[in-house]
């Protein structure tokens, strides 16, 4: 085979491959060529919803509301957790796991991992030592204390980063989103994490169709694609709203050790809480500098 | 003749270096001065007004808090017939929004259904009737009648005899637990649900506490997430009802 056949073959090959499968539809053909979400213009935006919400009718019978609701200007983000109320109850998990469409097996997804430590023993310097399948009768345990972790909105983060598609990014108000769409799923970003707050879909997104939250954000807890990665968005969907919910897991704590505001309010909770209380910030050494406070209120 | 040479330009390096080194550090450090607010990247202090990151790209400069201004309770947080006397002392009244209720026992109030017609008797003792009533709340110094009125039951009673309706307990408990009362009147303690920004329902004391044995009750815990490479373990999901929500949690083989 000389060159010029050579080249005439791979050319042939290459067509073959641009040309879609025979049962693609426009559809399919829309999301391939989807534009990155941060360069979309409003009817950009609109188009893609459209898409989405049909795709999504199709699939699951459903009316899912997919919203692109922008930042609220002068509005950043903050969360406040109590140590000294946590008692490790778990019912934040599946609060969150409820509201944001969570893959409920293959592989299950959750947003929060509480750890359990016992009284004395190596702490925050060593998360390894920490107990994530604790699982006795009551909690809390007799001699353990509970820290619930997820992501902790960084307003450094290193999985911004590390993207190579600029895929996650942060907001104007502080969170850290993924356009799942825009997400080649190449997990760098779950290694930059220190926290262990971004978890890979393995799998299809499963939900039972009867627990779907139809309430949905773009950037948020929309049905998810197989090989993106995903993780918290302080319920993007709740909080930027005006007015805005608080999120999932705040309402749901039955120790009110939870708190959430906006940090640029001084009359705000987690600003009261951050300027009173006994705060630190999870491995604030790797110089992250996130937006979520653990505190001591005892 | 060379060796020299070398020497005296080693004399000459080893004196001119530090000088050099000096002059560069003190340009830096004059720099740092000339910008006494500029954050120091790592200084993450605990607690001080500094350690709020300030948005990269707020598209209102202007909204950005001014630590150093006094806080003062703004008129939307404050009910201003019931904070008039609480605000005075501190920076924040009684929030607007809340408007959960007192967890009465239904049907056992007014308490004047019963108690119109009784006597009071203060003796302390164990009680006929109120038997679900179980006191573990400092009841070495603490009676019915030191919160309840003896003569009004429908209202409780402050340590300086003044009266209030069952829907401000707040006040009373606010007698000892002054600090959680003050954290609970910014948002510290306490839980709060609805809007961040909005209205919101503020629990009261006792929708979290059992005002007569306040402490907590262990709970059982919900289940613990599946461990990696266990394979298809979950069965299916169930749902629990917390407060009225329904939330859904796996159930495994």
């Amino acid at each position: 085979m000389d060159r010029r056949d050579f080249l005439k073959g791979a050319a042939i090959g290459m067509a073959a491959i641009a040309i879609p499968p025979v049962n693609a539809s426009a559809s399919y053909l829309e999301t391939f060529f989807q534009k990155y979400y941060r360069e979309m213009t409003p009817e950009d935006k609109k188009k893609v919803v459209e898409r989405l919400e049909k795709e999504y009718r199709e699939k699951y019978h459903k009316d899912i509301r997919v919203k692109t609701t922008e930042a609220i200007p002068g509005v950043l983000y903050g969360y406040g957790l109590d140590l000294s109320r946590c008692i490790g109850c778990r019912r934040c998990v599946y609060a969150c796991v409820t509201e944001n469409n969570l893959s409920r097996s293959n592989p299950q997804i959750q947003y929060i991992t509480v750890l359990q430590f016992k009284n004395g023993e190596k702490w925050v310097t060593d998360l390894e030592e920490s107990e994530k399948y604790y699982n006795p009768e009551t909690v809390p345990a007799p001699d353990h204390f509970y820290m619930p972790v997820q992501c902790q909105q960084c307003e450094d983060p290193p999985c911004v980063r590390v993207c190579p598609t600029q895929a996650t990014y942060k907001a104007e108000d502080g969170i850290v989103v993924v356009d799942y769409n825009w997400c080649i799923g190449c997990r760098y970003c779950m290694a930059a994490c220190p926290y262990g707050a971004r978890k890979f879909n393995w799998g299809e997104w499963n939900v039972p169709t009867d627990q779907i939250n139809t309430n949905t954000h773009y950037l948020g807890n929309r049905p998810k694609i197989k090989g993106s990665v995903e993780k918290c968005t302080f319920c993007i969907q709740r909080v930027r709203e005006v007015p805005g919910r608080y999120t999932a897991c705040v309402e749901i704590c039955p120790v009110g050790a939870r708190k959430f505001g906006n940090l640029l309010d001084p009359a705000s909770e987690i600003r009261l809480l951050i300027e009173t209380k006994r705060v630190f910030r999870l491995k604030e050494e790797l110089n992250t500098n996130p937006k979520f406070y653990y505190f001591f209120s005892l | 003749m060379k060796k020299t040479v070398i020497g005296k330009r080693l004399t000459m390096f080893s004196v001119v270096m530090p000088a050099v080194i000096l002059v560069f550090f003190l340009t830096i450090t004059g720099r740092a001065e000339e910008k006494p607010g500029a954050p120091v990247p790592g200084n993450h202090s605990q607690a001080s007004p500094q350690a709020v990151p300030q948005p990269t790209a707020s598209p209102q400069p202007a909204n950005q808090p001014n630590v150093s201004k006094p806080l003062s309770a703004t008129p939307q947080q404050t009910d201003n017939a019931n904070a008039a006397d609480a605000g005075k002392e501190t920076r924040f009244g009684i929030p607007k929004f809340f408007t959960t209720k007192p967890p009465l026992t239904p049907g056992i109030f007014p308490c004047s259904q019963c108690h119109a017609a009784m006597t009071p008797n203060k003796q302390r003792r164990e009680l006929g009737f109120h038997q679900d009533v179980v006191l573990n709340h400092a009841t070495k110094q603490r009676w019915c009648l030191d919160c309840h009125d003896a003569n009004d039951r429908d209202k409780l009673k402050l340590a300086n005899g003044d009266l209030i309706p069952f829907t401000e307990s707040y006040f009373l408990c606010g007698q000892c637990h002054g600090n959680i009362f003050r954290d609970w009147k910014t948002g510290i303690h306490g839980k709060r649900i609805g809007y961040w920004n909005g209205e919101k329902q503020y629990y009261l004391c006792v929708n979290c506490h059992n005002q007569h044995s306040p402490k907590f009750q262990p709970l059982k815990p919900l289940p613990m997430p599946a461990r990696p490479h266990s394979g298809d373990v979950v069965k299916g999901t169930t749902s629990v009802d917390i407060e009225g929500k329904k939330i859904y949690i796996p159930v495994y083989k």
